[in-house]
């Protein structure tokens, strides 16, 4: 997330450039990148600022705030993601808890089929939905890929479970750090449901790396949770079905 | 990409550390009530520090923190008997069974441990509460490292008073910074006996060089929290740490030398 947070902490980033420089300094490549203001203050104004920030830049990718569309405060479903494709926009997030609003079939079903029929990743920040929510998201949506991220390292109790049912539900790495535990979800046969993440800059990015390069895996395998899991979804979205 | 500081080279390749000294100020052997903990066998424990290049761990018992002290202090000696150079443990005093004190110290006494662990969970007794005494007392006369468990103002504030009282204890406050910096700022700057171990899940943005600004890079030592969570992700707040190498390396094992020594 970049731009400027209700709830930022003296000494924490918030600029296009600081993240740009932090991700020089721990070798990210690429990242997914929504606005401050999308979570904070309007999504529809944050949405088009972090398109207006990112423009050109070719490492990061855009991801976009949703809401009922009902509400009339973002575009009908189809003119929506139309306008996310045009502009290197790859994923969308719901922040259903802080933006008062339900994850459920009446209140965002078509904007969530429409994201599944385009299979564009639906990223859901850990809080913003209970287990129970992200249960149901996964099983009514089963081609949608769900992003939890934000997970902390106790949650295996529900997530191996889940697991064994749905293949459309992925973590991100930011507060997942289970000991050996990209090694041991390697060994599960489910370690493409994680993606590297940093929770940037409520975190440092160099621990998420270092989670990463340390992590006891065989090269193919690092290069999976490194980044070749999310390009996969982010080829995976239908383009031609615009 | 400008060219890193050795160390945080390390941290893009994850290569060991080789070459430094490298010591976990705090671990733990054992499982726990609310998570699962998939990899927490010795072996395990042993492989983790390795791939980092950490040389030696100290730790206490999760069975002794949550339950049987004896049973889990135990299991700690037993582990340092199987590993001496690499595994060293916190004997763990459990307050709300003053009946065991006397034993828990002379166990450390007749094993000849020097570093303590207490921890409020469960038990929920201030760190100044009297059942502590025998410990203190203890430590202070052989001049122990004790860790405490923390997580904000609420161990902090009392543990300063057991600072005060008990000057030759050595306190290392787990988790530094985690909640509410500005109370271990506190500690530190006022007590000369206190230092600030690293430990945490939240890689706070920053934290690491805040607690060093706090009371310079001499009085923070690196700590992991193994197996409650990834030695690879705690490395990294400190690799990728903007201080130099020379603090970094303080940070990593010099001080803990020095403090276990």
């Amino acid at each position: 997330m970049i731009g400027k947070r209700a709830d930022r902490r003296e000494g924490e980033p918030w600029s296009l450039e600081e993240l740009l420089a932090d991700m020089n300094t721990c070798g990210i490549s690429e990242a997914l990148v929504t606005h401050a203001l999308s979570r904070d203050y309007d999504p529809a104004a944050g949405n088009q600022e972090i398109s207006r920030l990112i423009a050109g830049t070719r490492v990061l990718h855009g991801c976009w705030a949703i809401l009922p569309p009902s509400s009339g405060e973002i575009p009908a479903p189809n003119a929506f993601l139309r306008e996310m494709l045009a502009k290197d926009v790859v994923a969308a997030i719901a922040y259903p808890h802080t933006h008062n609003f339900s994850l459920s079939g009446w209140s965002v079903g078509p904007l969530l089929s429409a994201l599944e029929n385009y299979r564009i990743p639906l990223v859901v920040p850990f809080g913003q939905a209970d287990w129970e929510e992200i249960e149901r998201l996964c099983g009514e949506h089963t081609s949608l890929p769900v992003i939890v991220t934000g997970l902390n390292y106790r949650q295996l109790r529900f997530l191996l479970p889940l697991w064994e049912k749905y293949h459309n539900l992925f973590v991100d790495l930011s507060w997942f750090s289970i000991h050996d535990g990209l090694a041991y979800l390697a060994e599960r046969g489910v370690l493409r449901q994680v993606l590297f993440g940093t929770n940037y800059p409520l975190y440092e990015p160099g621990a998420a790396v270092t989670m990463v390069t340390y992590a006891n895996l065989k090269e193919d395998e690092r290069r999976m949770v490194a980044g070749e899991t999310l390009r996969e979804i982010i080829r995976g979205i239908r383009r031609d079905r615009l | 990409m400008t060219k890193p500081e050795k160390l945080q080279q390390n941290g893009l390749t994850g290569s060991p550390l080789e070459g430094e000294v490298v010591i976990d100020a705090h671990m733990h052997i054992g499982k726990f009530y609310n998570f699962l903990i998939p990899r927490s066998e010795e072996s395990d424990l042993i492989a983790s520090a390795g791939r980092i290049g950490i040389q030696r761990m100290y730790g206490s018992s999760t069975v002794a923190l949550r339950g049987d002290a004896e049973s889990g202090n135990n299991d700690a000696l037993a582990f340092h008997a199987k590993y001496p150079d690499k595994f060293f443990p916190y004997v763990v005093f459990k307050p709300n069974y003053p009946e065991e004190a006397d034993r828990t110290i002379a166990l450390a006494e007749t094993g000849k441990i020097r570093q303590f662990k207490i921890h409020d969970d469960g038990n929920d007794l201030p760190f100044d509460d009297k059942r502590y005494s025998p410990l203190y007392e203890y430590a202070n006369t052989t001049g122990a490292v004790i860790l405490v468990h923390t997580f904000g103002k609420k161990q902090v504030v009392p543990i300063m008073k057991v600072a005060d009282e008990f000057s030759r204890i050595k306190i290392l406050l787990g988790h530094s910074g985690i909640f509410e910096e500005e109370v271990y700022s506190e500690a530190v700057r006022k007590h000369d006996n206190i230092w600030l171990e690293t430990c945490s899940s939240f890689a706070w943005y920053g934290l690491i060089e805040r607690l060093v600004a706090m009371g310079g890079a001499e009085r923070v030592l690196f700590g992991t929290d193994m197996p409650f969570m990834s030695p690879d992700q705690q490395i990294g707040r400190v690799l990728f740490a903007r201080i130099t190498d020379e603090d970094k390396r303080k940070v990593l094992g010099l001080n803990a030398q020095r403090l276990f020594a």
